[in-house]
């Protein structure tokens, strides 16, 4: 090989290898921000807070027996089941932080009832979650019990919340 | 031999720069790792979110709640504060939140929780070093220093009992349970209508062993109130039950002796090793051994079945004696 070929070679090892490493510190760099991301990125917690919210709070949903002086976490009583006791048990002061939409359909009777949370928020939000760095939507759906004045009925409840990433 | 010098040289060289390059693409990031991990932004920010987010988690529990909080590698004195009123980059707003700083550092760290319309009350100047106590009861959330209380307290009810002249009304006393701890719970009821034994019930009266139908007997006396001892095949929880369908408050005045009682049993949780407490509605026809009337004050405080609560049960006498004291008085 003549010099011009090898100093020809040796460059287009280096370009390579520089590209190599450069790969390796940009995969390197992304493992860690994923690790960072999962231990601090707390969206899906933040959804799945506001839904258990919902379902167990005393000031949300929960059905209360008079009885017993208790509140019961995942029965829902239909009374309660409004924008007015949703939005007074699950607030975020001035501040937008999530945003959803309740659909509670009563299997037993077929009724549907439909609630939003921060409709306003979750207008201007839902254009923009295809890119989870911005917005993290999520759907959720969960059996239920419902108080209801026939007594207690089968219900299901699906949750389509919209949060923030970040 | 200088062709074989001159390819070892070239050798050596590459080698070098293979490490120099790797150094020069490694260096800047474990930099970046190093910076991240050791700025206190990072640890501000995690924390921020978690106390948070665990404000968040009492708020949706569905009754009271006594927890603590506490961070056990926490090398910056972290302060938490509740702000009203927030200052943002878009003005003053109302945000329930969460504020991490640093003293003397205007690094500050926010983020929010969601409240139920009844803003938390905070002790000034909590540190996170130190823990902090986030209670619910009823609504209300709080959050107070570091703990040093009784995790077993139960919330009461705040209905008015007092009564000057309580000594003077009969309270009826009665055992239940299994075989092998009668004669504890003998003892101990006969102890707290015992005047040579310190404070006693006054006008106690225990409901003689051989007793056919006790609520004939409760009725015959005409008691103020019912209160059974009784010892039972499960665990480490002290329990009080109160049977449901009674009329008018007197649900809500046997929860409060129940709670109160308990509270006091609670205060002795080292020595008896308790691990929790609880007040348990109960229909009556199930529990009929228990002698629950519904006509009037009763409940039966049920000390389960371990040797450390059996072994002291002299420490139970003075807590019964002023729960019903307390319930009378305060």
């Amino acid at each position: 090989m003549n010099k011009k070929a090898m100093s020809a070679y040796h460059l287009t090892m280096w370009i390579i290898r520089i590209m190599l490493i450069a790969t390796v510190a940009i995969f390197l760099g992304f493992v860690i921000y994923l690790l960072v991301v999962n231990d601090v990125g707390i969206e899906h917690l933040r959804t799945q807070l506001f839904i258990e919210r919902a379902l167990t709070s005393s000031d949300c949903f929960a059905y209360y027996d008079e009885q017993t002086g208790r509140y019961y976490g995942n029965i829902i009583d239909e009374t309660r089941f409004t924008e007015e006791i949703l939005s007074g048990c699950i607030d975020y002061g001035d501040n937008k932080y999530i945003a959803a939409k309740l659909t509670l359909t009563n299997l037993e009777s077929q009724k549907v009832s439909k609630l939003e949370y921060d409709p306003e928020s979750f207008k201007k939000w839902e254009p923009f979650t295809f890119d989870e760095r911005y917005y993290l939507k999520e759907f959720r759906q969960r059996y239920v019990l419902i108080a209801t004045q026939q007594g207690m009925q089968k219900g299901k409840l699906e949750f389509e919340v919209i949060t923030p990433t970040g | 031999m200088a062709l074989f010098k001159k390819a070892q040289e070239g050798s050596t060289i590459l080698t070098v720069g293979n490490y120099l390059i790797l150094l020069i693409a490694i260096a800047p990031l474990l930099y970046y790792i190093h910076a991240w991990s050791a700025n206190p932004t990072f640890e501000k920010n995690w924390a921020a979110k978690d106390v948070a987010l665990f404000i968040d988690t009492v708020y949706a529990a569905p009754s009271t709640v006594f927890a603590e909080y506490q961070v056990e590698k926490d090398n910056y004195d972290l302060q938490v504060e509740l702000a009203e009123k927030a200052t943002t980059s878009e003005g003053d707003k109302k945000i329930p939140r969460v504020v991490i700083s640093q003293i003397n550092d205007q690094d500050i760290k926010w983020y929010p929780f969601a409240h139920n319309g009844v803003l938390p009350s905070s002790d000034s100047g909590l540190k996170l070093m130190t823990g902090i106590t986030i209670s619910k009861l009823d609504d209300k959330v709080t959050l107070t220093k570091g703990f040093n209380g009784n995790m077993l307290v139960l919330g009461c009810e705040d209905i008015p009992t007092q009564q000057e002249s309580w000594e003077s009304g009969k309270i009826v006393l009665d055992k239940n349970g299994d075989e092998s701890s009668q004669e504890i719970i003998s003892q101990l009821l006969h102890y707290l209508i015992d005047p040579s034994a310190g404070e006693y019930l006054k006008n106690g009266v225990v409901i003689p062993d051989r007793t056919d139908d006790k609520l004939v007997f409760i009725q015959s006396q005409d008691p103020a109130m019912v209160v059974s001892v009784r010892s039972s095949m499960q665990g480490n929880n002290i329990k009080a039950f109160y049977p449901i369908q009674t009329t008018g408050d007197i649900e809500k005045k046997d929860r409060k002796l129940a709670c109160l009682i308990l509270n006091e049993i609670s205060k002795q949780r080292a020595q008896l090793k308790i691990t929790g407490t609880a007040i348990v509605a109960v229909y009556p026809e199930d529990y009929d051994e228990l002698a629950l009337p519904t006509d009037r004050i009763s409940i039966a405080i049920d000390i389960g079945n371990r040797k450390d609560v059996l072994d002291r049960w002299t420490m139970l006498k003075p807590a019964i004696y002023q729960g019903i004291k307390e319930y009378y008085t305060k």
